[in-house]
């Protein structure tokens, strides 16, 4: 399966909330999900994605283009992702989500490296605190389990 | 992200967070093209109410949590929650699981399994923690029980392994159970990183743990401090190898024959502080050989290397018999070690050569390194790194004849390291002609106002007629080995 730049035709995508973003084939086809319905000769109509909301799939896409510029050097888009995970915490769920289920592994990679390195080096409290996770075990249950683990924290 | 470029990526490994996309997805392509597009919308639509999570169902589900709509991160998937925790080291990913119910029984979907003085205890300081005020039985025992808690805690696949402890044959058990773990992991890389045996014998590799012939995984191995034997019958069980580093290994002394002629799929072949059989040869067996670095290795007397695919070679050592039988590919040679430019061998036998890189001692007990005036040529030599540690009466300007013999060099880095007192004074010689054609760039480190080192930089000044690029530098830089030079020609990404 060859698609380069030159032979690239559009295709368009449909967001779940009705937006339909029409995007180069070589781009898009970053998307596994999306080559997977390229191959097969199923991509006519404007692909439905229930899961991806727009402005999600407009910022997806924006990382594929950039991914499937053959010009761009390892060191040009490490510099340009370090830029593109700066997001808030809901664009970046929004974003994991999208990437998992376009299967882009890319990008998956890369969001996930982001949120851990968020959660790396810090204290449970302080990760609790960054992520609004609330700690609902018992007393008994947080001793417990602190103790499981009390390796990593000494 | 590193390694995404271009179309690549997405073919290589199969994720298993992806498993109920790929499932469904497979259904899809396996459905005749005309059913598909009313197919995808049912059971996409039917997939967002099954995770949940997102747009207008995440919508209707916002009224009734008000309060946890905040918290993002745990609405994830577990498999994605997974793969988050594969990006952590294993101290942060145990530290992970008292946030939350959520994240209690999480562990990482891949791992890469490191387990140090740092990762166990948070101590950076390997000297420090060995030096005082700790009970070494009581800290062993607490590192081999933590390294025991995380393996149970262990995602389906651990990408590398690495002990990394002073630990021997009086832990085998507890190693041993490590290894089984992390063969049954398929685990492709395994290093075992031991140090500071006191009376403890070394570890004795258990060969017989790896699977048979094909089903093993294992590409990398690092053994440091570790005791290396092969019986006949296990041979098979290296085929998958393709680096092997052995540090301070005992080997057995048929090592050549029996492990280099199991590793059949053998790239990069690294022993130092390794004693070796007094004749040491590679043969043809390795067919897939490239880099071999050898340091501090005693024992050798003779080398013989006969490798067809092999590109760079690297000595650090004193003896230096070697014959290069077969080796048309070799391209790159480190020698460490007094080279005899009056017989020139490596111009004899490695016509190809095109990088070369020496470091010599302008005297070696009784012997002064002298360079003759006519030498046999470098036909293809390009790159140049000589590293001198000189004495004051050693004859600088007689390197030129070095690039007299190397017609087509393009690149000469001298690094001078004036280290003795020499008897005398030279006399000062007329100016020399001899032009070079293709030099283009000249490095000089260690730099100094001696007169020599002046007269030197000029004669190349005059003669260099294409030079680019010259760089003077007062700092000494002498190679020390640590399969550096290999390591330019793209040795493996892991560290």
């Amino acid at each position: 399966m060859s698609l380069s730049p030159s032979t690239s035709k559009m295709l368009s995508l449909k967001s779940s909330d009705g937006k339909v973003l029409e995007v180069e084939e070589h781009v898009a086809v970053l998307c596994e999900t999306i080559k997977s319905l390229v191959e097969d000769g199923c991509a006519d109509s404007p692909i439905p994605l229930a899961n991806v909301d727009g402005a999600t799939l407009g910022n997806v896409m924006e990382w594929c283009k950039k991914h499937a510029d053959q010009k761009a050097s390892a060191d040009d888009l490490e510099d340009w992702d370090a830029e593109f995970v700066e997001r808030d915490q809901g664009e970046l769920y929004h974003l994991i989500m999208a990437a998992n289920y376009l299967n882009i592994k890319g990008l998956l990679d890369l969001i996930c490296q982001k949120v851990a390195d968020m959660i790396k080096g810090k204290h449970p409290e302080k990760i609790r605190e960054i992520f609004n996770i609330e700690n609902d075990f018992t007393p008994e249950q947080q001793e417990q389990i602190r103790k499981d683990n009390s390796w990593a924290f000494e | 992200m590193k390694g995404y470029v271009g179309d690549k990526p997405f073919t290589q490994k199969v994720r298993e967070t992806n498993q109920r996309r790929s499932t469904l997805l497979w259904l899809y392509s396996n459905l005749h093209p005309k059913f598909l597009a009313s197919v995808l919308l049912a059971s996409y639509a039917s997939m967002g109410t099954s995770f949940g999570t997102l747009n207008e169902n995440q919508e209707n589900s916002v009224e009734g949590n008000n309060n946890k709509t905040n918290d993002h991160i745990s609405e994830l998937p577990e498999d994605i929650l997974s793969h988050i925790l594969s990006f952590l080291p294993v101290r942060d990913a145990a530290k992970a699981r008292v946030l939350s119910p959520r994240w209690r029984y999480l562990c990482a979907s891949t791992s890469n399994l490191n387990f140090d003085l740092f990762t166990i205890f948070g101590i950076n300081d390997t000297m420090k923690y060995h030096s005082y005020s700790y009970n070494f039985w009581e800290s062993k025992l607490k590192f081999i029980n933590t390294v025991d808690k995380v393996l149970q805690l262990s995602g389906s696949k651990v990408d590398s392994f690495r002990i990394c402890y002073s630990l021997g044959n009086g832990s085998a058990c507890h190693i041993d159970r490590w290894i089984s773990f992390a063969v049954r992991m398929q685990t492709e890389k395994i290093e075992l990183d031991f140090y500071f045996l006191s009376r403890d014998k070394t570890y004795n590799f258990p060969c017989h743990l790896l699977p048979p012939g094909k089903i093993s995984q294992l590409k990398h191995l690092c053994l440091k401090l570790c005791m290396l034997r092969l019986p006949h019958d296990f041979a098979d069980r290296f085929n998958s190898l393709k680096t092997l580093d052995l540090d301070i290994v005992i080997l057995d002394q048929n090592f050549c024959e029996s492990i280099l002629s199991a590793c059949i799929n053998l790239e990069w072949l690294r022993l130092v502080f390794c004693r070796l059989p007094v004749s040491f040869r590679i043969c043809g067996k390795c067919v897939h050989l490239k880099f071999l670095v050898l340091e501090f290795c005693e024992g050798a007397k003779t080398f013989e290397l006969s490798s067809l695919a092999l590109t760079t070679f690297e000595y650090i050592g004193r003896d230096t018999n070697f014959t290069f039988i077969d080796v048309p590919s070799l391209r790159k040679v480190h020698i460490n070690s007094g080279y005899d430019f009056e017989s020139n061998e490596f111009a004899k036998d490695l016509s190809q050569l095109q990088i070369l890189s020496l470091m010599l001692y302008t005297w070696e007990g009784q012997r002064t390194l002298r360079i003759p005036a006519n030498m046999t040529k470098f036909s293809r030599l390009k790159q140049l790194k000589l590293f001198l540690v000189l004495t004051l009466d050693f004859d600088l300007l007689s390197v030129r004849f070095i690039l007299n013999a190397s017609p087509h060099l393009q690149k000469f880095h001298l690094g001078l390291h004036y280290q003795r007192a020499g008897k005398g004074q030279m006399k000062k010689k007329e100016d020399i002609k001899h032009i070079y054609h293709q030099l283009k760039e000249i490095k000089i480190s260690g730099f100094s106002d001696r007169w020599i080192v002046k007269e030197l930089v000029k004669y190349l000044l005059n003669n260099a007629v294409s030079l680019e690029r010259m760089i003077v530098d007062t700092q000494a830089s002498l190679y020390e080995g640590n399969g550096l030079l290999a390591a330019g020609l793209g040795r493996r990404q892991q560290q």
